[in-house]
């Protein structure tokens, strides 16, 4: 089949950033996080009027109330409407059914003062919350999570040994979301299919019973969804009616007539299909705290509108364009707030709203539309944290799409990230058993985790502090920190006598503690059936309506659970400088390397034997010795992962994906076997230890590329830095747009994203050194390192970055 | 292959991969010690003595004189907060590199077999399938070293690989020619037309570098001619057509201008030694279009940077 292709440098398909969309970025850019206490009022007033009703009519009630009866907002110049809090721009609602204790404790002063994520907090917000306060005590998720907890893993999950933190007192969010069929068959069609089940149902089956119930509230949900876009209807009626200026009055007029018809209606053009996409995403997120809800494949669902508005002469590319700039900017007005706590592990605000572009189409042909190559161009606008921007490469690729891609990369922003169909499709397959054509429509969700349609992944399983393990398999269970046991006992570690007996002692440690992650887990989950049913989310996820059951409650199609090792590289290379240094060469005994590390590498020898240790093979250099150890270790996490199933008897699979979660998992990991001082942070997702890499790119590439995986099927992340200098011009930009298709198509590899060194950076690898031994600097026959140059020359590359980045 | 190739040796002082400016595709640069000119303006001064050398990097250095206390020879002390060696005592022994905590002291050349470089350069095969790249053989001069350049690049051949030497082609035909024989481009230096003036810059005459520019050319290689651009040494008008015109009729269709820079300046002071060009100022962008305007009525395309 012969398909048609665009090309990126027709000017067609360039667009430039319009003055509306400029004013726009600059106000929510200027907007401060302010905390809303208004969702927070409204649903505790739902739950004091239904107590009596069954949980999962309570939660929709709850959901129709704060619809009702929030502040709606039409900001100025907007297009596609719909807000998040009811204080402004950039407003972050309350969820007190997840958890209200760290909220009581920050309320008056942390809130304004915490180091990460600040919040306004005006009077009246801290008298409104302090005031549902009492009614909360001892009804939320994370105080039943707490008295469930069976005390071993208790003390376990509070050694942190792995945390889940927004996922303990957070709802869900990582679903692929049904968009397709809402904008086909709207919120009538999803009433009128519900309707008919209830119909159907035996009234003297209990399980039909408990179908009734999920229906209704269905239908409560569905109501309230079509009454909300109605509610924004009137507003800009009223608004139109005021306006002065012609062409503003003709938006709104638009706006209202757009919001009368979605999302209770199929979508009949371009715009409509936007707005739905948007009330989707806005709904999900006012519903419940969960994060990472993702808009998906916008490229893709949005493409038969854009393509019949745009033959009808209805729809200008232009127009198109700054629509989806809208929906860029929309996505930034979403906040949550977070107690301090998470926000180590999280911080920065991210919402990991994750929208796909690229790829394949369920048949498997390359599915890049005019669409991906306007998002692009949002993404070039825009230039925001949201959303999460991802693009799926695979083998059939268009050459001159993947060039557009690294001409956005280097715009710095760190994205799109870009992952790899070749790997990921295989990956889901694998784990989910998704038949072909649902695997090949997956998109990401959050920051990483491949999500065909009609899954349901269960939140982050935990990250899960893997350099930790190793440590304490080399300290017979003890935390080196503390002196506290808090492993199992698996041997004086002065007595192995060979590496292998180190590697049984990990196995150990690892099925110990993943056992009782797999525990935390579940307790969390059974407290959300019981308590925190999603209805409106289960309303448009494939399998709830079939099933007549709540995602909670195993409604979706297919799950996963991912887990995320944190410190992969620090636990491998500590096992590699082991191996090496202590069995292979004996330079090194492990009664004196367990000195060391006790001692966090004190005095003379101590720092010696650290030298040792840092010199020793480490991943990231495509050295085989470092790399192999690597896929060892790796291994057995995998291995001991997979033994379990979740809630609902589904997988378990493993995300490399560590956030910011390297500095406090850091700050208790003491003194580690690769050199690594204690407290200092444990390396990040799937890259190799700062520093350790100092064979360039490819080498890094072709390192990740030895571990296996297909078995990282929630996903990987794999940090390069470049310094902009070796992207500069077109041929270099090739150059590298190659190296990531060698990586992403002959290397199977599956995730990598590109941090455009800024000069703060540089300035931080001019007084740090030992940290930026990668960066790289490229000219003709030239050979250096950027942390060999004097400084002056450094200071004169620094200036030449900053100059760039305006 | 024969073995006896695979085990010959010689002195390299890096190998640089992801190399993206000197020939196509991505690239392994090996860079090969030891160079018969002295360019003022040499961005690679390590690479100039064929010998072994230490460079010392003062914003590595915390002072903490493990490298002292280690040295047998007694060629380092302490002077006004940098360690400052004397290069009459040094024995390039490299026991202070060693001990350094802070990567400071580095020991630059390196002897390594053809099999040795080979097993790295292969390390990225896929990455120059798919770009078309290979290795590149820069230096210093890979003619320095000719037997073992030869025997790498043929070696290179023989496992397929795409070849290209950066040199300033000063060298015996009968030494050069076994080398450029696995060569597939020749990225060749042609740093001043003027014989007498190339021998005051540089300190050799460059009747030889023509003279092999030519028979290159006639053998059939492929040849990009670079010029160094270097303000008030070789950038006037009259050298850059010259180069050019002779480009055309040796019969070379590319010629690449390569801007001045001074990245390698910080490196002499790492080796103890002066840095002649501090005046000169990096041509600006502007300055190398119009270069390049000038160049236009010759047949050639012509290009900055590499």
């Amino acid at each position: 089949m012969l398909q048609t292709r665009v090309s990126y440098c027709e000017e067609k398909f360039r667009k430039p950033i319009t003055n509306r969309i400029k004013r726009m970025r600059e106000e929510v850019v200027s907007s401060k996080p302010i905390l809303c206490s208004e969702r927070a009022l409204l649903v505790t007033e739902a739950y004091k009027e239904t107590e009596n009703e069954p949980m999962i009519i309570r939660r929709a009630k709850a959901f129709e109330k704060v619809l009702k009866n929030m502040t709606i907002e039409i900001w100025d110049d907007e297009l596609i409407v719909g807000n998040h809090g009811g204080n402004g721009r950039r407003s972050a609602p309350v969820f007190p059914e997840w958890g209200t204790y760290w909220l009581e404790k920050e309320l008056d002063e942390i809130l304004e003062s915490r180091k990460q994520d600040r919040f306004i907090v005006p009077q009246k917000v801290k008298e409104d919350l302090k005031s549902i306060f009492p009614y909360w005590k001892g009804k939320t998720v994370y105080e039943r999570y707490r008295a469930m907890l069976p005390e071993e893993t208790k003390r376990i999950r509070d050694a942190y040994i792995f945390t889940r933190d927004l996922f303990e007192r957070g709802g869900y969010g990582h679903a692929a979301y049904d968009t397709p069929k809402v904008l086909k068959v709207g919120f009538k069609g999803i009433k009128e299919e519900v309707q008919e089940r209830l119909r159907k149902l035996e009234k003297t089956n209990a399980k039909d019973q408990e179908k009734r119930l999920f229906y209704e509230a269905v239908l409560i949900t569905s109501d309230a969804a079509i009454h909300f876009a109605h509610r924004f209807s009137e507003k800009a009626k009223f608004l139109a009616k005021k306006e002065t200026n012609e062409v503003r009055k003709r938006e709104l007029e638009k706006i209202a007539e757009v919001c009368a018809w979605v999302p209770e209606n199929p979508a009949r053009d371009f715009w409509e299909a936007v707005q739905v996409a948007w009330f989707l995403q806005l709904l999900v997120q006012i519903e419940s705290n969960g994060n990472s809800v993702s808009p998906g494949r916008l490229d893709q669902y949005l493409y038969p509108y854009f393509k019949k508005d745009l033959e009808e002469g209805r729809l200008t590319i232009e127009q198109a364009q700054e629509l989806l700039d809208c929906f860029w900017l929309k996505l930034n007005e979403i906040i949550k707030v977070w107690d301090k706590e998470a926000t180590r592990v999280h911080p920065g605000f991210p919402m990991t709203q994750d929208v796909t572009i690229g790829g394949q189409t369920p048949d498997g042909f390359d599915a890049t539309n005019e669409l991906s190559y306007l998002m692009l161009n949002a993404q070039e606008h825009i230039r925001l944290q949201n959303p999460q921007f991802t693009v799926r490469i695979h083998k059939n690729t268009p050459d001159d799409f993947l060039m557009r891609v690294a001409e956005v990369v280097r715009f710095g922003t760190g994205m799109p990230a870009m992952f790899g169909d070749e790997i990921c499709i295989p990956a889901i397959i694998r784990t989910t058993g998704v038949p072909l054509d649902r695997a090949r429509d997956y998109r990401i969700v959050g920051c990483a985790e491949l999500t065909p349609r009609g899954l349901q992944g269960r939140a982050n399983g935990a990250y899960f502090n893997v350099a930790r393990v190793v440590d304490l398999a080399l300290n017979d269970g003890v935390d080196r920190l503390t002196g506290e046991k808090i492993g199992l006992s698996t041997g004086d570690p002065t007595k192995f006598k060979t590496f292998n007996e180190v590697i049984d002692a990990v196995k150990k440690q690892m099925a110990y503690f993943i056992e009782h992650n797999v525990t935390n887990n579940l307790i969390v989950d059974m407290v959300q059936r019981e308590l925190t049913p999603h209805v409106f989310l289960s309303s448009i996820i494939e399998g709830c309506i079939e099933k007549g059951r709540d995602i909670t409650w195993g409604g979706s199609l297919y799950g996963v659970t991912p887990t995320q090792p944190v410190g992969m590289a620090t636990a491998a290379d500590s096992l590699t400088a082991v191996k090496k240094l202590v069995f292979d060469e004996k330079k090194l005994t492990m009664a004196e390397l367990k000195e060391a590390l006790d001692s966090n590498f004190e005095g003379v020898r101590g720092e010696e034997i650290r030298q040792m240790l840092l010199k020793a093979p480490k991943y990231g250099n495509d050295d085989d010795e470092a790399d192999f150890m690597v896929k060892k270790f790796t291994d057995i996490f995998f291995d001991e992962l997979e033994k379990h199933r979740d809630i609902d008897g589904r997988p378990y699979a493993t995300l490399i994906l560590t956030l910011g979660s390297t500095v406090p998992h850091g700050w208790r990991t003491g003194a580690t076997a690769d050199g690594r001082k204690a407290k200092t942070p444990v390396s990040d997702s799937m890259s190799p230890t700062n520093g350790a890499d100092k064979n360039g790119p490819t080498a890094v590439l072709k390192s990740a590329s030895k571990i296996d995986q297909i078995r990282t099927m929630q996903g990987n992340i794999l940090n390069l830095k470049f310094n902009r200098s070796i992207l500069e011009d077109e041929r270099a930009l090739r150059k590298f747009a190659l190296m990531i298709r060698t990586y992403l198509v002959d290397l199977k590899g599956l995730e990598v994203q590109v941090n455009v060194v800024d000069s703060k950076t540089l300035r931080d690898a001019q007084k740090h050194p030992e940290k930026y031994k990668d960066l790289i600097i490229r000219v003709a026959g030239y050979s250096a390192r950027f942390v060999e140059l004097a400084k002056e020359m450094q200071d004169d590359i620094i200036a030449r970055t900053e100059h760039e980045a305006l | 292959m024969e073995k006896s190739l695979l085990s010959k040796s010689g002195i390299i002082f890096d190998i640089q991969r992801y190399s993206i400016h000197d020939g196509p595709g991505i690239r392994t640069i090996v860079f090969i010690k030891g160079c018969p000119l002295k360019c003022p303006w040499c961005a690679n001064p390590e690479s100039q003595k064929m010998t072994l050398e230490i460079m010392y990097s003062k914003n590595l250095c915390s002072l903490c004189k493990r490298c002292i206390e280690v040295c047998s020879s007694n060629a380092l002390k302490e002077v006004n907060g940098r360690i400052k060696v004397d290069r009459e005592l040094c024995r390039v022994c490299g026991k202070c590199c060693q001990v350094c905590l802070m990567d400071a002291r580095k020991i630059v050349g390196k002897r390594v077999t053809v099999d040795e470089v080979l097993s790295v350069v292969e390390k990225d095969r896929i990455f120059y399938e798919r770009s078309g790249g290979g290795i590149t053989l820069s230096g210093g001069e890979p003619l320095m070293q000719p037997e073992f350049s030869a025997a790498l690049l043929a070696a290179c051949k023989d496992k397929g690989l795409h070849t290209v030497i950066e040199t300033s082609g000063y060298q015996k035909w009968e030494l050069l020619w076994p080398v450029i024989i696995n060569t597939d481009l020749v990225l060749l230096d042609i740093k001043i037309m003027d014989s007498s003036l190339h021998k005051e810059v540089i300190g050799v005459p460059n009747e030889l570098i023509l003279d092999n520019a030519k028979r290159i050319s006639e053998s059939g290689k492929e040849i990009i001619i670079r010029i160094p651009v270097i303000p008030g040494y070789n950038d006037s008008i009259d050298n850059l057509s010259n180069t050019a015109e002779f480009a055309t009729k040796i019969g070379v269709k590319e010629i690449h201008l390569l801007p001045y820079h001074r990245l390698g300046e910080s490196k002499y002071e790492r080796l103890g030694r002066k840095y002649e060009l501090k005046d000169i100022k990096v041509p600006s962008k502007e300055y190398l279009e119009h270069l390049v305007d000038r160049l236009q009525k010759y047949n050639l395309e012509i290009r900055i940077g590499g």
